[in-house]
């Protein structure tokens, strides 16, 4: 950073100080493969629906007054159905799903339009859309937790046996019913004048539990068999990557947040205020932070997975409190600092425009670390059975495994766990070793 | 140093009291209550007089009927009192139409406020009970003073002996209480009796009226002691963690009960640590970026991402119980092994295991024979390292082929401590030997987490001091190496690892609570998962306490042990 400031170079030619940690990220091929396939695994979240569901895309059948329908049910009520998809993180990512079209189509277009400008405007536009992008999500995110409401399954109807096709036919014959039950004339009679229907790729559900087929065995109909429910293990463990992605950036976004605003206030301000933040911190890592993590969630009497988010926040933020107090420290004797202030900006202005930016690297460090240990801690909960019982948790699925000793409920959740959280150490160690001037070559 | 120590010691108290509060203030404003798991809302009325009662005396057990923080119950105003005597009141007339009437819900509430409020509603009730111009109003209150007004006799929920003072006054308190228990009526009863009773009371308010006036000091005390937070720290101070609610048996001595199990599992777990670990990442440093450092890191790394629960059912399933998996077509589930044992037993498992054995022993011929034809590596840490090996090669083919063959191993105990017969029929080696069976799979599963990242800051700890000049004047006096890496390097270099006991501490605390539940160990964690569960709010807090204690301990430890090994660290 400060190194580069010394010289003086054409603006053009201004190799940033992130474009220089990218570059040595990149080098780095396992970090760099890793980081890909972490986006891999967002796809598969967002993407779920695609994967495992039991209700087509598309279904055209003949009206029984005469006419054909054409319907698209996923678009029309499935996606944003809290009575299929009771969890607001499911409601979440396929809110994600149905934009994604125009969102792809809306970058492409920026990306084309951008790659014309000079560089320094592109770079200065990316970090700004990057920004919103991530302000629009959370914002998104923060909605839909507030309306968050524990609504009663009223018109949900459990189909406990027959094919998906039947269950989409009764969804149907429900619609046209006005009191919301099925018809079962209409039914019958829609049954038979079904033409043809594109279904999702593995059409199970991850929730409707089929008291018929419970625990079965590994075959082509369920891929990874059935839990003691009778609900598919692989749409549960496919639905399984929503939950630990949101887990891991939600619960990191907060306690990064906390530990940047107490960290930076310490390490500005000094004196009392430092010995303040430093007694929180101290307190703080006092308590084994499992234990409570566990007893706050459990004493909650219904939790949702928002609930084990914040908690995880609001507990573990002293790792990032501590590096950014510790690089206030170091940089808050530098001139920078001194003519920021000297130029009678507002204090708020100089700790976190001309501070604060300086003091991130190790903080995005600890956050990658932080995603890998906040996806273990709510697994490790699901796996106790405390925790949103409405979540598929791949946690979740390892505790019925334990119950019921069945091998393929151990072994996959088990290894998705430990493969996600391993990219995320991947990536982690790989940017540290970017940020790291001494592992330079 | 002893003063640096007292120092820090004296820094404990109050981040521990801060401690407490915390963990106090989190556990009293979780939603929930206790010891009516199951019961909410409208049941309540319906419930039986006794079970109220019941229920009341559980609360001013557990101190439940007082204020968290602070109790400014004295300054209770008589309008207050009479809202809530009139919501209570109301529900039962018969004039009021049903739409006016209050919720059964908020009923149910004002009742139990009055309740606790106790002693502290005594005076209002009594000018309710002897001049309300509404009979009922009066009636209601009357009845409540005969709760309320009763003392409470000392040491009611204690073991503790009394004195014959005490026994004294409570006896007194105790003929006074069953007077005034009678001294209520029917809600419909006549003038007379009424009136009869009123007097009663009027007698006894104006015997005992200073009982229920306040002084300055008295205020004071009330508004910090009477409370919740007050009363359990005084218990702490006498060290005293209160009972359990299942059980009514005291908390403290049921903790240090379970600790001993938690204990062991720690402490035989940072052992372990410490003991693989340390050399672990000496050797991986001395051979910066050879292969073996290279494999090291990569094993390491993943044994670091590897969820604990995870690898404990795993090896639970394949080494202690047959799994229900078929890793290959044709494989017999559970119920077949006995009988697939019979016939394939002998013959493919000899055969199996001499073909291992006969692997082995040619690696080790060979490895022995190219260590030995060459002087310069013919140490005896590298024929150790072989003969290691080779051992763990052997060890882990022969259970990994016996899992191909039968399904399943079952080398160890399913979970548990210890055997069902320990206490009774083993010696003590014997007893020894078989919590050291038992504890293999937990220990591990707690280890292996912790020595990843322990032996990675042992590796970059040694890379830090192995380029320092004092190294290169140790090879430059002519020292051997072992010399200059173990008591030159290792010594310095191991400092920051620890300073990191202090922090594994809480997270092996944290991490047995799902080992001692998979495995059945009946630590503090699977106590206090247990307690979480039926809400049993002292033993919850007890296990915080001593738990966080613990951490203390083990942050003071490492800073004491860091600096005692670095003399650079001054005390001032």
């Amino acid at each position: 950073m400060s190194e580069d400031t010394q010289e003086v170079v054409d603006p053009d030619d201004e190799i940033s100080y992130w474009s220089i940690v990218w570059g040595q990220f990149k080098k780095n091929k396992v970090a760099y493969w890793g980081m890909w396939a972490i986006v891999g695994i967002v796809l598969l979240a967002i993407y779920a629906p695609v994967l495992a569901l039991d209700y087509p895309f598309y279904i055209t059948y003949a009206d029984p007054t005469g006419g054909t329908v054409t319907e698209f049910p996923w678009f029309s009520r499935l996606l944003f159905d809290r009575n299929l998809f009771e969890n607001t993180v499911d409601i979440f990512f396929n809110l994600v799903l149905a934009l994604s079209p125009l969102m792809a189509v809306t970058g492409l277009v920026l990306w084309k339009v951008m790659g014309t400008r000079r560089r320094k405007i592109r770079m200065a536009f990316y970090q700004r859309a990057i920004w919103a992008w991530s302000g629009i999500t959370l914002a998104c995110l923060v909605t839909l937790m507030v309306l968050e409401s524990s609504q009663p399954y009223n018109n949900y109807v459990e189909i406990q046996t027959g094919s998906q096709l039947e269950a989409e036919v009764e969804i149907i014959a429900m619609s046209f019913a006005n009191d919301g039950k099925v018809d079962p004339v209409k039914a019958a009679e829609l049954r038979s004048h079904v033409a043809t229907s594109i279904f999702p790729l593995v059409p199970q559900s991850f929730r409707t539990s089929n008291l018929s087929e419970v625990e079965s065995k590994i075959s082509r109909k369920h891929l990874l068999g059935t839990d003691n429910r009778g609900r598919d293990v692989f749409a549960r463990m496919v639905y399984g990557t929503r939950i630990s992605l949101t887990i891991g950036a939600i619960a990191v976004s907060i306690y990064i947040v906390i530990g940047i605003i107490l960290g930076a206030v310490g390490g500005y301000f000094r004196g009392w205020v430092d010995s303040l933040v430093l007694r929180m911190v101290e307190v703080m890592l006092c308590f084994p932070s499992f234990i409570l993590i566990l007893t706050l969630v459990a004493f909650i009497d219904k939790p949702s997975i928002f609930h084990v988010m914040i908690i995880i926040g609001l507990t573990r933020w002293t790792g990032p409190a501590r590096l950014v107090r510790g690089e206030f420290l170091k940089l808050g004797g530098q001139d920078f600092v001194a003519a920021a202030i000297a130029s009678g900006i507002p204090q708020s202005r100089v700790i976190f425009r001309h501070v604060l930016p300086n003091a991130l690297s190790p903080v995005l460090v600890n956050a990658t670390f932080g995603v890998a240990s906040a996806i273990l801690l709510e697994s490790g909960l699901a796996f106790l059975g405390v925790g949103d019982p409405s979540a598929a948790s791949w946690g979740e699925i390892l505790n019925i495994g334990r119950q019921t000793s069945n091998m393929a409920l151990i072994l996959f959740p088990g290894l998705a766990i430990f493969a996600t959280v391993s990219l995320f150490n991947l990536v982690g160690e790989g940017i540290r070793d970017a940020l790291d001037p001494k592992m330079r070559k | 140093m002893f003063q640096y120590t007292i120092k820090r010691i004296l820094m404990m108290v109050p981040t521990f009291f801060v401690v407490s509060v915390v963990i106090f203030l989190v556990l009293n404003m979780a939603p929930g209550r206790p010891g009516r798991a199951g019961q909410q809302g409208i049941s309540q009325t319906s419930e039986s007089a006794n079970a109220q009662e019941s229920f009341r005396i559980f609360k001013e057990q557990f101190s439940l009927d007082k204020p968290i923080f602070l109790n400014t119950r004295f300054m209770l105003e008589k309008e207050e009192i009479e809202q809530l005597v009139g919501t209570a009141v109301i529900y039962g007339k018969a004039d009021v139409p049903a739409a006016d009437k209050p919720r059964i819900s908020a009923v149910v509430e004002a009742q139990e406020q009055l309740e606790d409020l106790g002693s502290y509603a005594v005076p209002h009730l009594y000018a309710i009970a002897v001049d309300h111009p509404d009979p009922d109003y009066r009636w209601y209150a009357t009845q409540r003073l005969t709760v309320s007004a009763k003392r409470r006799l000392n040491n009611e929920f204690s073991t503790d002996q009394l004195s014959e003072a005490e026994k004294q006054l409570n006896s007194e308190i105790d003929t006074e209480n069953t007077i005034i228990g009678q001294w209520q009526y029917g809600r419909n009863a006549p003038e007379a009796e009424r009136k009869k009773i009123e007097d009663n009371w009027r007698g006894w308010y104006t015997e005992h009226a200073d009982r229920f006036e306040y002084s300055g000091a008295d205020k004071a005390s009330i508004l910090v002691l009477d409370t919740r937070f007050g009363k359990y720290w005084g218990n702490l101070l006498k060290l005293d963690f209160g009972v359990s609610n299942i059980d009514r048996k005291p908390v403290l001595a049921k903790v240090l009960d379970k600790l001993k199990y938690s204990i062991t599992l720690s402490f035989a777990t940072i052992i372990l640590i410490y003991v693989i670990a340390v050399p672990l990442g000496v050797f991986s440093a001395v051979r910066q970026n050879s292969v073996a450092d290279q494999i090291l890191t990569v094993i390491l790394f993943m044994l670091y991402s590897l969820p604990s629960f995870f690898v404990g059912v795993l090896l639970l399933n394949l080494l202690a119980i047959g799994p229900k998996f078929a890793l290959w077509p044709g494989m017999p589930s559970q119920s077949d092994v006995e009988l697939y044992t019979l016939s394939v037993s002998d013959s493919g498992l000899l055969v199996t295991r001499a073909v291992i054995a006969i692997c082995t022993l040619a690696y080790l011929a060979w490895a022995g024979w190219n260590i030995a034809k060459d002087p310069e590596k013919r140490t005896p840490g590298r024929f150790l390292t072989t003969a290691v090996i080779a051992a763990i090669v052997y060890l882990t083919a022969s259970v990994v082929s016996q899992l191909f063959l039968f399904g399943s191993v079952e080398m160890f105990p399913a979970g548990g401590f210890e055997s069902s017969d320990a206490g009774s029929t083993m010696t003590t080696l014997e007893h020894l030997v078989d919590i050291t069976h038992h504890l293999v799979l937990p220990v591990f599963c707690l280890t292996y987490g912790g020595l990843a990242a322990i032996s990675r800051y042992a590796r970059s700890g040694l890379l830090d001091v192995i380029r320092a000049d004092y190294i290169r004047t140790a090879r430059a006096k002519g020292l051997s190496e072992p010399v200059v890496i173990i008591k030159h390097a290792t010594r310095n270099g191991m400092i920051p690892i620890l300073t990191l006991l202090g922090t594994l501490l809480p997270s092996l605390i944290g991490g047995s609570v799902i080992i001692e539940i998979i495995f059945g160990i009946p630590g503090m964690g699977m106590f206090l998962f247990d307690s979480i569960l039926t809400k049993d709010y002292n033993v919850v807090m007890g296990v915080l306490l001593v738990s966080s204690l613990l951490t203390l301990v083990g942050l003071l430890l490492s800073d004491i042990s860091y600096a005692l090994v670095d003399p650079r660290i001054s005390f001032k």
